[in-house]
């Protein structure tokens, strides 16, 4: 591991800690305290925002249900996306149709797909999830299907096939461990994008957990005031971009070094 | 004759293209409306909120013309959409397609401002990383485009708010555009969005041409051009840069899905009355005729992408 590497994942870890830890000392998040818009050397470390909440305890609690939101929605368009891939590699009319679909839902941007789904459920913690679920599979299904093709036509494949091994065996045995690198490394490039759009959902004012609470929904909120107090909406900032730039550059390795 | 004859068939071909184009944004678009109408919440619900009755419910619903089957609805939409007509908002009964115009334009304006940077940096980016591949000027060009990707547009938004409205008080933290006049009246408040558009979408349109430019520099002709004594300048623009411009234009067409998203959150960030701000007060309103009309829009452009993108991997592969 590069010493730049460690550096990422320190930082990583540390703004991860304090998401996940944060709740369970920042009580009084939600209770205003002072004016609004004070600067941090008028109040806490960093100062309060537009309500008059303290800021530093706001981002304490703001971080763990986006994180939360952004793993549940990874792992179900995970599960969904490689079995519709394993389907999709079938050649037959139910998978070729299967395939048209995904294309189709390809070209529908992820925010368009957010907007349709919000106008019609409203939003919320499982809306949230759906969003991100449907934006991520067909990308998940077409990935799955790109690796399990050549595994699935390998000669040891044929060969645990030709043994009499049942297709479920040989796909315990022999093909999913083969997709497992690949599929893992995939999961984190697909966590980050689903904590994208959940912050930009909660920047946009949909407030993706209900409440305003989250760091994205802060970030948007703290806008307003920003000439008084900027940490309002920039401690939230650099709080998420701590989360995305770090994974994303460590995801980008892992993700080199799983399908060189 | 033969001339007559490949005029043609090219004529043929692009037009083919242009309807399978036209054939998938439309399939896209019925994908979108029919979804729209199978989720539980509607206009005439989200309008009533904690006052819906049945009584109330049907009766709005009718008024809206949201109580007519689905299959009907979309065909009138359809035939709408084929004569120009993009229906009504429910709210205040004004015509969606003036609207959709005059929002269009300004994306359009801060578009093409953002694309000149955007072509500038990434192409440039893309060309010095690439033809050095693997040189300390590669790493560096290529991970601060990966930083770039890496940082959700609000926050670069956010930053550059905060230096340059806040801190410096150089530009406008938002982006209204006065009642009076358009937005060329006041070129200030363009500046801001475009940048934090050109920042992320350089970065991500770099990642795209790079690998390509890097392939032509260790392609045959290009290093026999090197061997030959060639200056750098002279291999670079003569024998590199033909054979790799037109697979990198096309590798360029994916930036076009991004931009689209991108767009929407950095408008919302400055309040710029742009498409995406126009999407945003659809979901919010619950305007259907509205969120259908964007969504045409950016389901084109995005299908439009594709198919330009496609293309490319079709002749290279």
């Amino acid at each position: 591991m590069r010493r730049t590497d460690r550096v990422w994942l320190t930082l990583l870890l540390a703004v991860l800690g304090l998401a996940l830890v944060g709740p369970l000392f920042a009580d009084g998040a939600d209770a205003t305290v002072a004016t609004g818009y004070l600067s941090p050397a008028q109040h806490g470390p960093l100062g309060t925002d537009g309500l008059g909440r303290d800021v530093w305890l706001r981002l304490a609690h703001g971080g763990a249900g986006l994180l939360l939101v952004a793993v549940i929605a990874t792992a179900a368009a995970m599960l969904i996306g490689i079995v519709l891939g394993l389907t999709l590699t079938a050649h037959n009319l139910v998978a070729r149709l299967l395939g048209l679909l995904t294309d189709l839902l390809l070209v529908i941007p992820s925010m368009l797909t957010m907007m349709v789904l919000v106008f019609g459920l409203g939003s919320g913690v499982w809306t949230m999830v759906l969003i991100m679920t449907v934006a991520s599979v067909p990308f998940v299904a077409r990935f799955t299907r790109s690796i399990a093709t050549p595994v699935l036509g390998s000669d040891y494949v044929l060969a645990a096939r030709a043994a009499g091994d049942s297709w479920y065996t040989v796909f315990r045995r022999e093909v999913l461990p083969n997709l497992a690198p690949p599929l893992l490394a995939d999961a984190g490039t697909r966590l980050i994008s689903a904590l994208y759009l959940v912050a930009a959902a909660g920047f946009l004012g949909f407030s993706p957990l209900g409440g305003d609470g989250d760091w994205a929904t802060m970030v948007q909120a703290g806008l307003e005031g920003i000439r008084l107090n900027p940490w309002a909406s920039l401690a939230p900032a650099l709080a998420i971009a701590a989360v995305t730039i770090p994974a994303n550059l460590l995801a980008d390795r892992v993700m080199r070094r799983v399908m060189s | 004759m033969r001339s007559l004859r490949s005029a043609a068939a090219r004529t043929a071909a692009i037009i083919w293209w242009l309807l399978v184009w036209a054939a998938w944004t439309l399939a896209a678009l019925v994908v979108v409306f029919l979804l729209l109408d199978a989720l539980p919440g509607d206009a005439a619900s989200a309008r009533l909120g904690q006052y819906a009755t049945p009584e109330a419910l049907t009766q709005l619903r009718a008024q809206y013309g949201l109580d007519r089957p689905v299959l009907e609805r979309l065909a009138n939409w359809l035939r709408g959409l084929a004569s120009g007509d993009l229906g009504t908002t429910l709210l205040t009964n004004t015509q969606v397609a003036p609207i959709l115009t005059s929002a269009l334009g300004r994306t359009a304006l801060l578009a093409a401002l953002a694309s000149i940077g955007i072509m500038v940096l990434g192409w440039g980016g893309a060309i010095l990383a690439g033809s050095r591949s693997g040189s300390v000027l590669d790493r560096v060009l290529s991970s601060s485009a990966l930083a770039a990707i890496c940082t959700p547009e609000f926050v670069v938004a956010t930053l550059l708010i905060v230096v340059f409205a806040s801190v410096l008080g150089w530009l406008p933290a938002v982006s209204l555009v006065p009642a009076d006049g358009g937005v060329l009246a006041h070129p200030e408040i363009l500046v801001l969005p475009t940048l934090s558009i050109v920042i992320v979408g350089s970065g991500t349109l770099m990642r795209l041409v790079r690998p390509v430019i890097a392939r032509q520099s260790v392609s045959l002709h290009v290093e026999a051009a090197r061997l030959a004594g060639l200056s750098p300048a002279r291999v670079l623009l003569r024998h590199l840069l033909p054979g790799a411009i037109a697979p990198a234009a096309q590798a360029s067409a994916m930036i076009v899905p991004y931009l689209v998203g991108g767009t929407v959150v950095i408008e919302r960030a400055f309040a710029y009355p742009g498409l995406g701000s126009l999407m945003v007060q659809a979901v919010s309103n619950r305007e259907p005729d509205l969120l259908m009309a964007c969504a045409g829009v950016v389901i084109a452009l995005t299908v439009l992408a594709y198919r330009l993108a496609d293309l490319s991997r079709g002749k290279t592969s």
